[in-house]
């Protein structure tokens, strides 16, 4: 069992129209942190419907997903770096977890994730699976991130993308 | 001889809804009657997330908070509705509220700890009226009290502070329908002592839950050693009678453990812990009713008594 504070700015908001493309928002551009997908004309097909949201792994203090804005319902895959981008720093291996809360402020932890060796090549891309039935759900949920080292990562964020089963 | 109480004031009902912690406004929430000392200077802020300060016999009565001097200054008064003491009308007895000259409900300190809250520095996300944290202390079940920044010698003897709350108390307050259920747990007291719930809502008792035990401060003890040990079992009867154990939930679980080495890895002033209950097909748990019984285990070592009359939220997520 374990708690944790909140830690905004790290993250962006969930939104439910994805996109195949990276995203280069960097977190010296205030505005990056808020917009998650850029819809340009003719470029309607690369938008895909699915909850996804940018984090930026450049702490060690423990970094948190805005809570899940949809209902948790069922089993979930956890796509960790769908964009496939190259970090720019190492933040060593990552302990990735799926937490819970009753009011939102105060998270216990549900359910271990992975271990991700994000590394700083193109490939390291993962994933795993939330299993509904042995850790349940609670009112508010979200993905919690602890980084084991302190990496400068403030200009490549990493997509992270829930899919419900 | 252990104490064994089911339901009613330890417990309350199960109910399917909930409201937003919010901080109450003066006058318009709560009508403050007394005032005097230090409280004069810094006044005790009320804050709610249920509404059983509306029950039938707790409207009309006057809560009263009242301070003793010392090294670190302590809350030697509370009184409250007595209908959350031992379920009868009026205003909590003098046996049940003073805590007298040598004894006290919690300290007033520099830090949150199974004897006491902290004034002076609280970390807590709670923001008082005076727009710094405050740590907040439960009255009765979704009622409480913070105490505006000051020092841990701020108070004398018989500072007092009182007010009535208006039944309006809760008008723009959030209501919260999540699918969760929530009960007050008054925990048990003494080592053996046994707290039973009402019986779990027919439409939870009988799937997979999360189950989630939070107390907006840490519950607090008499005494200053020994050891805490709460379990948290989970039974079943066919007849609402006679009930069994069905598993364990919570084993042994002493709240001071993260208490006694400081925020972390609590972070905030908060006790709060959770676990999983998975039913499957295979498990033969089902039964008509389902309750949880709370009990303080009795091992080797001292136990550590809890105060009376100080409740926790247990909420129940079914999948």
């Amino acid at each position: 069992m374990s708690h944790y504070t909140d830690n905004v700015g790290q993250v962006s908001k969930w939104t439910t129209l994805g996109s195949n493309t990276n995203s280069s928002y960097d977190l010296d551009d205030e505005t990056g942190a808020v917009g998650n997908v850029s819809i340009i004309n003719g470029e309607g097909i690369n938008a895909q419907v699915r909850h996804e949201c940018h984090v930026w792994l450049d702490y060690t203090d423990g970094i948190y997903t805005k809570h899940f804005d949809w209902p948790v319902m069922g089993d979930f895959t956890v796509m960790l770096n769908s964009g496939n981008v190259a970090l720019a720093a190492d933040p060593g291996d990552i302990d990735v977890d799926i937490q819970g809360s009753i009011d939102g402020s105060t998270y216990v932890k549900l359910a271990d994730g992975l271990t991700w060796d994000a590394g700083t090549t193109a490939t390291q891309i993962d994933s795993f699976v939330y299993d509904y039935d042995a850790s349940g759900r609670m009112p508010y949920m979200r993905i919690a991130f602890d980084c084991g080292s302190d990496a400068d990562n403030r200009h490549k964020p990493i997509k992270v993308v829930v899919v419900p089963h | 001889m252990p104490t064994v109480t089911t339901g009613w004031p330890e417990c309350t009902g199960w109910k399917n809804y909930r409201y937003k912690l919010t901080r109450l406004a003066p006058v318009t929430d709560y009508i403050i009657n007394t005032v005097t000392g230090e409280f004069a200077n810094n006044a005790l802020n009320i804050w709610i997330d249920d509404d059983w300060f509306t029950h039938g016999d707790a409207l009309g009565q006057t809560y009263l908070v009242a301070m003793k001097t010392g090294i670190a200054d302590a809350v030697r008064k509370i009184y409250k509705p007595r209908v959350f003491t031992d379920g009868t009308s009026g205003l909590s007895t003098d046996a049940q509220s003073d805590m007298g000259l040598s004894a006290k409900w919690f300290g007033v300190t520099n830090a949150d700890t199974t004897t006491t809250v902290d004034v002076a520095n609280s970390e807590a996300s709670t923001i008082g009226r005076d727009n710094v944290s405050q740590s907040l202390y439960t009255v009765i079940p979704g009622l409480h009290i913070g105490f505006e920044r000051t020092t841990s010698t701020a108070f004398a003897n018989g500072d007092e502070f009182s007010w009535t709350m208006k039944s309006a108390a809760l008008d723009g307050v959030e209501k919260i329908m999540d699918g969760s259920y929530t009960n007050w747990v008054a925990f048990p007291i003494a080592a053996s002592d046994e707290v039973y719930t009402q019986t779990m809502p027919t439409y939870v008792a009988n799937r997979s839950f999360n189950l989630n035990v939070q107390n907006i401060g840490y519950p607090k003890h008499s005494g200053s050693s020994g050891n805490t040990a709460l379990t948290i079992i989970l039974q079943g009867s066919n007849d609402n009678s006679a009930f069994v154990d069905i598993m364990t939930l919570v084993d042994d679980f002493d709240w001071q453990d993260g208490a006694t080495v400081g925020l972390t890895p609590y972070g905030t002033p908060i006790m709060q812990f959770q676990t999983h209950h998975d039913i499957n097909a295979l498990d033969g748990e089902n039964f008509l009713y389902k309750r949880l019984k709370f009990t303080m285990e009795a091992g080797t070592g001292t136990e550590r008594e809890v105060h009376p009359y100080q409740w926790s939220k247990v909420t129940i997520i079914p999948n």
